[in-house]
């Protein structure tokens, strides 16, 4: 078996250390649902979606791209990824997709520390596209993979145009949307037996907004400078919103995490002990397996001060009206991810203004070449961003769970020379 | 080749700046747009008098795309960038695009930016369209379709009324009635009447050039070959799998080793023709367009779409015309880099080898790789049976 040695991350927040234990019991319960079929499990995936699971007391939502991710920072991928290309899929497939599909053809059999004990068997799947269509097909697989024995129901975002403003989507879009979620609805309330309660979906809503805003306000934050967290915290803060996003548990997560964060701003406590020289704006999925790359870019006196990946899962806009339920999540998920809006309002409005906003004076992008949606622009973006903004962009490839075709030195020496160039054309002004 | 299908070879190019047809719709003071999918409602631009002209890619190396584009994309795709680049694209008056495959997707909206055309359009399709979803997926798909007959009316300053509409989706049926005959020919065991060399490179023709023209000459072309008396292939009767191809080498190394191609699945091939639109009751413009966008959800799937049995779906299209053309083998030619194709590949290859068939899968880049491509067709064609060559 491949060992690949990569880094781990250090992290600066409190609230941090909090996301591993509440992981842990998470899957704990799942394993002992499994056993007992006291609720529902369901798979999900996609980004947001996952309140709408919350709506129904008795299912128990899990998100196998987390179990991936987790894999990948345990760094026991390389054996999965191998059994799903011996079954004959290719090896540029979405990484996640890979290292699920070798758990399920054998790689759960092996003797591998696997997060929280391993996968629960799924009793029905529920997805949306707001990230990728390619989650779709990836459920239409795992139907195949259970043998079409698990019902599932899939909820298509539009991919929105560029003749579209973002603040004026036309009215069909957000019409189709609110009709899946309804078809959604009801589907799981087939599943389950349970008829959908009105007042909990409000209540769900309420709180997926109030998660949101309390995320979106820690982001807001780290416009600060120096910056209060960097993105080796940042993108393990993100797993309550994916997980528990509706709930009063990741409420009182992101209060505490901004709580902290606000009371860095005030104090002044930047990530670095000293002078924050260079920020950075990372963008897209992060190498899971090598966290440790962003402590690495502390070694120039470089943040990684805001990431593209942590806007993807809340809705960042205000409030979610619970009164409006549909049309409010209808939003939420039209709204979450940038894969899925056009080029032209990606890179000139929503990217122009992450960098301009969070102050950075270059961009590391992470070309994943199993994802086609996130990555088949990046070399225009950067082309972009250097000739309208002046920010240099440096495009790193590889994939978010394989570390297989990750070459550590090399990487870091790519990094050393964009740090070096950047702190020069800081320096000369 | 048939000298009559060699002609019609000289009427288009994959540029569509040197492309003859091209410049004598200009000619006549009519527009051309470029597209790349076959989710493009092709009916409504032709009913205002617009030429559709799809992007058939090139074999070419890649100079200047690629400070536009990740690696990671397929070598179709990133062709059209490098075109667009070379002005390939610089006398289209618009580009239509559809988001369909993820790849694809990035790559037509970076092209569109580079060529930056008078008119530009881009609209989404539901790609989980199937059962439970299929009214609501119905319903957005034609206010999509809308907004592009809107467009386009405003463009062109005239109204797109029904029976525009009408006769555009009359003159495709047919084109796509006698594409089905041509591959009928092919298919015949005793007499064929194309080789798949041949058929590949109408498929290229037929994309880019008036379909009323079109049909007048595939009907020709299908009168001077029933009385044609080609040589029964001896050899393995093949089945090709995947989208399409920068050129027609696939179809002639199969066909120089002793096989022959006499059916296939490819966008550019019986996924593009093979059902019709069925024309609704009442022929308003509202009804025919939605006409239209039931027949984008409800034909022959590509890969790049998500409803419930997709891959088979494709599959079951795949089953019936390996019994109706005979054939004895299948094989995948897939580019690397595509996600959809890729995905559904080895479910299709597991129930195709269930079922008893031969499958070859290949990976193809920018084109198939001359001596290792033909080594592995070589052995599968041997492995299969049968060492007679087609003639033509």
């Amino acid at each position: 078996m491949s060992q690949v040695k990569t880094d781990k991350s250090t992290k600066s927040i409190e609230t941090t250390k909090q996301v591993y234990p509440m992981v842990k019991a998470y899957y704990a319960e799942a394993n002992k649902v499994a056993q007992d079929h006291s609720k529902k499990i369901c798979y999900v995936t996609g980004a947001g979606l996952v309140d709408i699971a919350w709506v129904y007391e008795d299912v128990l939502p899990i998100f196998p791209e987390n179990f991936n991710a987790a894999c990948a920072a345990k760094q026991i991928t390389p054996a999965l990824l191998d059994i799903a290309e011996g079954a004959g899929y290719a090896r540029d497939l979405c990484g996640y997709f890979r290292n699920y599909t070798g758990y399920y053809l054998g790689g759960k059999d092996l003797d591998l520390s696997f997060p929280g004990g391993g996968l629960p068997i799924p009793d029905f799947l529920m997805g949306d596209s707001s990230t990728c269509n390619f989650h779709l097909k990836w459920w239409r697989e795992t139907e195949r993979l259970m043998e079409y024995k698990v019902p599932c129901y899939l909820l298509e975002v539009p991919y929105i145009p560029p003749r579209m403003d973002y603040d004026a989507l036309e009215s069909h879009y957000l019409d189709y949307t609110v009709k899946q979620i309804k078809g959604l609805l009801e589907f799981i309330g087939k599943v389950t037996g349970k008829k959908l309660d009105e007042d909990r979906l409000r209540e769900v809503v309420r709180l997926s907004s109030e998660a949101s805003e309390l995320f979106e306000e820690t982001q807001q934050l780290r416009k600060a400078v120096p910056s209060p967290m960097g993105s080796e915290d940042a993108l393990s803060v993100l797993m309550p919103l994916v997980q528990w996003c509706g709930t009063q548990q990741a409420v009182d997560f992101y209060r505490n995490l901004r709580d902290e964060v606000k009371a860095r701003v005030d104090k002044g406590i930047g990530v670095l002990p000293g002078e924050e020289k260079l920020r950075i704006l990372f963008d897209n999925i992060p190498p899971w397996f090598s966290l440790g790359i962003f402590n690495y870019l502390q070694k120039f006196d470089a943040v990684s001060v805001i990431e593209t990946y942590t806007t993807y899962f809340h809705y960042s806009r205000g409030k979610l009206d619970p009164d409006k339920p549909y049309e409010s999540l209808a939003r939420k998920y039209l709204y979450n991810c940038w894969f899925m809006t056009s080029v032209r309002e990606k890179v000139e409005n929503l990217f122009t203004r992450y960098a301009q906003d969070y102050k950075v004076d270059g961009i590391i992008s992470y070309a994943l070449y199993g994802c086609k949606i996130a990555t088949g622009f990046l070399p225009y973006q950067a082309k972009y961003m250097q000739e309208k903004l002046g920010i240099p962009s440096l495009i790193l490839e590889g994939d978010m769970v394989d570390p297989r075709d990750y070459a550590d030195g090399p990487v870091k020496n790519r990094v050393d020379a964009f740090m070096e160039m950047l702190l020069e054309k800081k320096n000369k002004g | 080749m048939l000298d009559t299908i060699a002609q019609l070879s000289k009427s288009y190019s994959r540029w569509p700046d040197q492309s003859e047809a091209v410049k004598q719709w200009q000619d006549k003071g009519k527009k051309v747009f470029g597209y790349m999918c076959n989710h493009i409602p092709e009916e409504l631009l032709f009913a205002g008098g617009i030429l559709p002209v799809k992007f058939l890619g090139d074999s070419i190396p890649i100079v200047d795309a690629n400070q536009y584009h990740a690696l990671f994309m397929c070598y179709f795709a990133r062709t059209v960038v490098e075109m667009g680049l070379q002005k390939g694209f610089s006398k289209l008056d618009g580009l239509i695009g559809v988001y369909s495959c993820e790849g694809g997707c990035n790559i037509f909206q970076i092209a569109a930016e580079i060529v930056k055309p008078p008119y530009y359009q881009f609209i989404s399709i539901p790609h989980d369209n199937k059962r439970e979803k299929q009214e609501m997926a119905l319903e957005y798909f034609t206010k999509e379709l809308n907004v592009i007959k809107t467009s386009l009316e405003e463009y062109l300053g005239e109204e797109l009324t029904a029976a525009k509409i009408e006769q555009a989706i009359n003159v495709y049926n047919e084109n796509r009635q006698l594409l089905r005959q041509v591959y009928d020919a092919r298919g015949d065991k005793e007499w064929p009447g194309f080789t798949g060399v041949e058929v590949a490179e109408i498929m290229n023709w037929v994309v880019e050039v008036p379909k009323d023209e079109a049909n007048a000459k595939l009907r020709g072309l299908l009168a001077e070959t029933a009385a044609r008396k080609l040589p029964a292939a001896s050899g393995p009767r093949i089945h090709v799998s995947g989208t399409l191809f920068l050129d027609n080498e696939i179809f002639q190394l199969i066909e120089d080793l002793g096989g022959m191609v006499v059916s296939d699945d490819l966008c550019m091939g019986s996924r593009y023709f093979w059902d019709d639109i069925k024309l609704p009751a009442e022929k308003t413009a509202d009804k025919l367009i939605e006409a239209i966008a039931r027949y984008k959800l409800d034909k022959v799937p590509c890969s790049c779409m998500c409803s419930s049995y997709v891959a088979e779906d494709r599959l079951e299209h795949i089953k019936k015309l390996i019994e109706k053309y005979q054939v004895n083998g299948v094989i995948f030619a897939v580019h690397k880099w595509c996600d959809s194709h890729q995905m559904d590949r080895p479910f299709m290859i597991r129930q195709l080898q269930e079922a008893g068939l031969p499958v070859l899968s290949i990976e193809v880049e920018r084109n198939i790789g001359d001596a290792q491509g033909r080594n592995r067709i070589e052995s599968f064609l041997e492995m299969i049976g049968g060492d007679a060559h087609v003639a033509g």
